[in-house]
């Protein structure tokens, strides 16, 4: 009858629609790989996070191991303090690794990169990583740079002291 | 009145206005059990909003519509749709659902007051098609079927219920005179096959006055004129000579009102 | 002058009680209780006429502009050496904005004025009316099924259109014009969020669906019984439609990506 049709073309179209949603969802969107992987909390202390964000991603040499869950204001010690979750089967990170925040290609996004140190423990859920690098501000590198320059002039002339320029940078660097 | 029984419908003090237009102010009307009943008039002086009155759908500002003793613009929501399934009523265009074929327009009444199984439906809808003519179109759709044969397969889905009451809106306007026959033919025998109450709203003068057993002229806001026909074509009201007769000029005047036709001319100043 | 603020003030006031019939409508439709069995049959039958009826249109357009997007997006994004973010770009701008406005704008111009015409058409000549007489409530064996399947086709549509699109940009990047898939996709696995991104774009298609389908029915429903009236009906459907879509869109925009 007509309405067996119509029932196999309205079928027809509710496959294809769910075809799409997971199309958008694993091969656009990429879901799969970050949804329930099961994963460790680590922490990590920052001066300056720059626009790193929530969800951010958390890799090691290029290659995604996690994510920034949170982001929230140490009120002890007045700097920012990050939690990271770390996929569960990446678990030979050693404490002195050092996770910067570095920027993806020149204005990119912020992610957060960890070069692994040489110690024999390695972090477990609850630790915190000690050695971090803070997100580059770009307003204190063209500071640093004119200084520099300044200075390299200064010093070539011979000339009179002029007074330096206030470095307003306090990065651990 | 002509009848000693107990009107089937009874109209009671029924006042109306669309906006700021009085339709109706306190008429009063009865449609006798069992006979045809005529409502008539010029157009646009509510003779299908009175039908309305009747199947519920528009409440009147004051008054009753009392329908087999029950009064509709009381009822709620579950006790109209009972009463409607006593009524039937063709509509002017017919009103066949146009994505049904005919078997499922006459069978829609029955789906939706009964429980009844489909061979049972099927045998009464082939009844009513026979009764009006068309059991052998029962599987073609609205738009295959001719504006007369619309409206015969319309009366077939307004009698699927065995209706006590059944009312045609206009069941004449613009039908070729083969079609009028056959309408007045199945008006006449469903009447006295079945007993049907049957009221008709229509302005057309000869056949409406041909098959009717009572008439109400409406016009003006109430009712103008009633009674049979030959009381009514002996009538000495101005205005229902000039509707029966079809007269151009009479109480409802020929020119629209303007100025003098001189002073428009230019003639006078 | 004061005969223009009287005016003024009128049509305004107009407006609000369309509005407010229009929304007595809407809730009237949707309180009726179903029956399960034939409700679902009209349901079918209408996600028929609505949805699936519109799919051809939905995959040319999306194809179109996927392929559109490809090609333009390419030329602009060259001139910074980041063709490589194409993906991304694509994706996004379908994802987030062109799939769920484009869709909502064909599907008012083919569903919903089709809608109109019809429920206009069937208000026209009687069939309301009589349905009515019958005992059937119309606003539930009529409306409420309609209703439903635009509310469930417009984010199934939307979706399709933007998987179809973002094949598109595919097409041009990728095969024609030679980008690195690899590259491709991941860069947009990378910056497509499911929930920010993916899950906004439905939430989006769901409101504009509701929208639309809403406008369309009571313009049919309300609109004056000749032919000349469903015209006029259909029309509005159309530009109502439309540019609620538009001023939806610009809101929801900024609550979700605006930081409101």
């Amino acid at each position: 009858m007509r309405t067996r049709s119509l029932e196999l073309a309205v079928g027809a179209f509710l496959v294809i629609s769910v075809a799409a949603l997971f199309f958008l969802a694993i091969k656009v969107s990429g879901l799969s790989s970050e949804l329930s992987q099961p994963s460790y909390k680590v922490y990590a202390h920052y001066q300056n996070i720059g626009g790193l964000t929530v969800r951010s991603k958390v890799t090691m040499s290029g290659v995604t191991i996690g994510r920034v869950a949170a982001i929230e204001l140490d009120k002890k010690r007045l700097n920012a303090k990050v939690t990271l979750e770390i996929y569960n089967d990446v678990n030979e990170i050693s404490t002195d690794s050092v996770a910067s925040i570095l920027t993806a290609g020149l204005l990119g996004e912020k992610y957060i990169g960890i070069v692994p140190g040489a110690d024999d423990t390695f972090i477990k859920n609850g630790d915190e990583i000690e050695q971090t690098q803070s997100s580059l501000v770009l307003e204190d590198l063209i500071g640093k740079f004119l200084f520099n320059k300044a200075t390299e002039d200064k010093g070539s002339n011979n000339a009179a002291t002029t007074p330096a320029p206030a470095a307003n940078s306090q990065d651990d660097f | 009145m002509p009848s000693n029984e107990s009107p089937f419908v009874s109209i009671r003090q029924l006042s109306f206005s669309r906006g700021e237009r009085v339709i109706f102010e306190n008429i009063n009307l009865d449609v006798a059990r069992g006979k045809v009943t005529a409502i008539m008039g010029p157009s646009g002086c509510g003779k299908t909003t009175t039908l309305r009155f009747i199947g519920g759908q528009l409440l009147p500002d004051a008054g009753q519509v009392l329908v087999d003793s029950q009064n509709i613009p009381d009822m709620s929501r579950k006790e109209l749709f009972v009463a409607r399934a006593k009524m039937g009523m063709l509509f002017q265009s017919g009103a066949l659902f146009s994505d049904l074929s005919v078997y499922e327009n006459v069978a829609f009444p029955l789906r939706a007051h009964t429980q009844l199984p489909e061979y049972l439906i099927r045998e009464i809808v082939l009844m009513k098609l026979e009764a009006v003519g068309l059991r052998g179109a029962v599987k073609l759709m609205p738009n295959e079927l001719s504006g007369g044969m619309q409206r015969r397969a319309a009366l077939a889905r307004a009698i699927a219920l065995d209706p006590e009451l059944i009312m045609y809106d206009e069941p004449f306007a613009g039908q070729d005179p083969m079609v009028k026959g056959v309408l007045v033919t199945l008006i006449r025998t469903l009447r006295e096959a079945l007993g049907l109450t049957t009221i008709v709203v229509s302005h057309d003068v000869p056949e409406t006055l041909h098959i009717a057993d009572y008439v109400y002229i409406i016009a003006n806001k109430g009712i103008i004129g009633q009674g049979t026909p030959e009381e009514l074509r002996h009538s000495d009201s101005p205005f229902v000579q000039q509707f029966l007769n079809g007269s151009p000029d009479g109480p409802v005047r020929f020119h629209y009102p303007a100025a003098s036709y001189r002073q428009d001319l230019g003639v006078d100043v | 002058m004061l005969e223009a603020l009287r005016q003024l003030g009128a049509s305004t006031l107009a407006r609000l009680q369309a509005i407010g019939a229009a929304g007595i409508f809407l809730w009237q439709a949707l309180i009726a209780v179903p029956q399960f069995k034939t409700s679902f049959i009209l349901l079918i039958k209408q996600l028929h006429s609505v949805g699936v009826m519109s799919l051809p249109i939905i995959l040319v357009s999306g194809l179109f502009i996927g392929l559109v997007l490809g090609l333009q997006g390419y030329n602009i994004l060259v001139t910074y050496g980041s063709e490589q973010a194409l993906g991304t770009m694509v994706a996004l701008t379908l994802v987030r904005e062109l799939g769920p406005v484009v869709t909502a704008l064909l599907f008012a111009g083919r569903a919903g004025s089709a809608l109109t015409a019809e429920i206009g058409l069937m208000k026209a000549t009687e069939q309301l009316a009589s349905m009515e007489m019958i005992g059937v409530d119309p606003l539930r064996r009529i409306i409420a099924p309609r209703f439903w399947a635009g509310f469930i086709s417009m984010p199934l549509l939307a979706m399709i259109f933007s998987a179809v699109g973002i094949i598109g940009g595919m097409l041009v990047g990728v095969d024609w014009l030679g980008i690195y898939a690899g590259s491709f996709w991941a860069n947009m696995q990378n910056s497509v969020e499911f929930y920010d991104d993916v899950i906004n774009g439905v939430i989006k298609s769901v409101v504009f669906g509701i929208t639309v389908t809403w406008i369309a029915l009571f313009q049919g429903y309300d609109c004056v019984p000749t032919s000349e009236g469903i015209s006029v009906a259909t029309t509005r459907t159309v530009v109502y439609g439309s540019l609620a879509v538009l001023g939806l869109d610009f809101i929801l925009t900024a609550v979700m990506f605006g930081g409101f």
